[in-house]
């Protein structure tokens, strides 16, 4: 075996500006996966970090219903103060949860006594909220996290309303029965705003709002979920379901819904479309390698009709013809794939180095930083061998019938 | 009497789109063991054509022909395949060595792909193959690095080295000088004495007609003489 792939090895040596050229177009496939995996990965993982750190969380808790009106931001779709008390140990409970908040999510009337304006306010435990969504608090752009009595707003609203720090506003709401109450904040913070369904909510304390709801107890729109490891959201989902459908309703169905992150937002189209896109790209070096691995191996099989013939001829069976041909592939596969690895990472390393930023949504200057999993260099170098083995198939056949005696009058 | 070589009524017909053309026209004869034997005629004549149904290249029309006692056309490809392997070396008018591996490496391919001998066996066979063409300190040259008359001596290395009982020898003397041609007619008569293996050339070169045991005259695909 190793006499043939020896055979197999000086046959690619003696064309060796063919083989070079055949090298350089599968490295070059190599490579073009590799960086777009690592950049496109990274650019995933920072919007998927954005969505899911500064905003949703990565799994959420609503009354069954609640999502499908989430416009409307339904006052009567909440959960109960006794509900939220079983909720909260079978949170407790499960380990691969790191933290949990209470949302009341209501819509109001913003007004700083000149103007008003609609506002969609979002009310929250500050200290609770930090755990779930390190990141909301760097969206601050001016001042700092609310406490009672104060009011984070999207920086869009004061632009238009030309709201500064320590501005008196007030809210206006109504309550889950109809009637009108308002309360008065200072600015404490302008959040810059996000691109996704709570990217421009305004941020009070969790107090704050059961005051202007008139709510004797508390009663929350969503919980938030942060898991301790973002790969364990289906587990957790399970145990979360299974746990949870001992809640029922009226009607005997489960009371409440959960939701990965991936459902709450249209961004999880963006990062399928970048698991798409980087597909396509495998799907086109798979066909590169294909196409030049069997153009090359048919022209290597068509040159070498005599010798083939003579191998033929002294009695060489098919099977050896056709190894010596599949390991003649099977080398310009693992040649390509190691050399467009090595290149590839290299300049994935490169990259890195260079600190590229990007603009997501309104967020500036976030720090690219390409990376490549060792399972999908792996991959990337299987299926390349792979394919050029069966590139090399078809020629190998060929080669392995034909008929001594033509062969041998070429 | 069982004979190396037994032909009886023996056709050959190529077909084309619209003609047919008799190769070999009920030829008939035999070939003994260990024997040193020409087919000798004018190119077009049908030796050529004998030779690759004697080497089991190619499958008769019609007759019987029998070789080393096996109806070789009722062979399927695999078996005929092996059955050259194991009886039957080649020396091609043009050499035909393998270009990518040596003077060595070419004598012993027949043992790696066909017979998968071991390293030490193989390492030997090839020595005394080499030592016996005169060929032994040419041995790591490639073929591109050696004249014509040392690449025919290679071939008959190559031919000989997985021992078979006949050797099938194409106008083995048309590319090489008259010298050179002489030194290998010799050293395949030694050779045919030393192992006792059976030549069958094609030939209308009259140096070899000159030192073959039996001459058969083929004109327009008939045995004349």
């Amino acid at each position: 075996m190793l006499k043939i792939m020896r055979i197999a090895f000086k046959n690619l040596y003696r064309q060796k500006r063919r083989t070079l050229l055949t090298v350089f177009i599968i490295s070059f496939g190599v490579i073009a996966v590799l960086l777009f995996s690592a950049v496109a990965g990274s650019f995933k993982s920072m919007m998927v970090g954005q969505i899911t750190d500064s905003m949703l969380g990565h799994i959420q808790i609503h009354r069954k219903g609640y999502v499908e009106s989430l416009d409307n931001m339904p006052l009567n779709l909440l959960i109960d103060s006794k509900e939220l008390d079983r909720v909260t140990k079978i949170l407790d409970e499960i380990t691969s949860i790191d933290s949990y908040s209470f949302r009341i999510l209501f819509g109001g009337m913003l007004s700083d006594y000149r103007e008003t304006t609609n506002i969609k306010l979002a009310a929250l435990d500050p200290e609770m909220e930090k755990k779930v969504i390190p990141l909301l608090v760097g969206r601050i752009k001016q001042g700092e996290m609310l406490a009672a009595g104060e009011i984070v707003l999207p920086d869009l609203i004061t632009r238009g309303l030309k709201l500064k720090l320590n501005n008196d506003v007030v809210i206006i709401a109504n309550n889950a029965d109809g009637s009108v109450n308002g309360q008065g904040f200072k600015v404490s913070g302008i959040i810059e705003s996000a691109v996704g369904p709570s990217g421009k909510y305004g941020y009070i304390h969790i107090d704050d709002a059961k005051t202007i709801l008139r709510m004797q107890n508390t009663e929350v729109s969503e919980i938030a979920i942060r898991l301790r490891n973002p790969g364990e959201i289906k587990k957790t989902i399970t145990i979360l379901n299974k746990r949870l459908s001992a809640l029922k309703g009226e009607d005997g169905k489960p009371l409440l819904e959960i939701h990965p992150w991936m459902k709450l937002t249209p961004f999880y189209n963006i990062a399928r479309m970048i698991d798409m896109m980087a597909l396509f790209i495998k799907v086109i070096l798979i066909t590169i390698v294909l196409i030049s691995i069997m153009n090359v191996m048919i022209m290597a099989v068509f040159e070498r009709v005599k010798e083939i013939g003579t191998m033929t001829a002294i009695g060489t069976p098919a099977t050896k013809i056709k190894l010596l041909f599949i390991f003649e592939g099977l080398l310009l596969g693992i040649i390509g794939a190691i050399s467009g690895t090595i290149v590839g990472s290299i300049i994935i390393f490169i990259v890195r180095a260079l600190k590229f930023t990007v603009s997501f949504g309104r967020t500036d200057n976030i720090l690219l930083r390409p990376y490549v999993e060792l399972s999908e260099i792996i991959l990337v170098a299987v299926i390349v061998i792979f394919i050029s083995v069966i590139a090399v198939i078809q020629p190998a056949v060929k080669a392995s019938r034909l008929e001594p005696i033509d062969a041998l009058r070429q | 009497m069982e004979y190396l070589i037994k032909a009886e009524n023996l056709k050959k017909v190529y077909h084309t789109e619209e003609i047919e053309i008799e190769a070999l026209k009920n030829i008939t004869f035999n070939i003994d063991k260990s024997s040193f034997v020409a087919f000798i005629g004018p190119s077009g004549s049908g030796k050529t054509t004998l030779l690759n149904l004697l080497g089991c290249l190619d499958k008769k029309s019609s007759g019987e022909l029998l070789v080393l006692g096996s109806d070789i056309s009722k062979f399927t490809v695999k078996e005929r395949t092996a059955f050259r392997g194991q009886n039957i070396g080649f020396i091609f008018q043009d050499f035909n060595l393998i270009p990518v591996l040596t003077v060595f490496e070419n004598i012993e391919y027949p043992l790696i792909m066909v017979k998968n001998l071991s390293r030490d066996y193989r390492y030997d066979t090839v020595m005394s193959m080499l030592e016996a063409v005169g060929m032994a300190d040419q041995k790591n040259k490639m073929p591109n690095q050696i004249s014509g008359g040392q690449k025919q001596r290679v071939a008959i290395a190559r031919a000989l080295t997985s021992r078979p009982k006949i050797v099938l020898a194409d106008e083995p003397t048309a590319n090489l000088d008259h010298d050179t041609a002489y030194k290998i007619i010799n050293l395949m008569r030694d050779i045919k004495n030393e192992y006792g293996t059976s030549f069958v050339f094609s030939t209308h070169d009259p140096r070899i007609v000159e030192e073959v045991d039996v001459k058969f005259t083929i004109e327009d695909g008939r045995i004349i003489n």
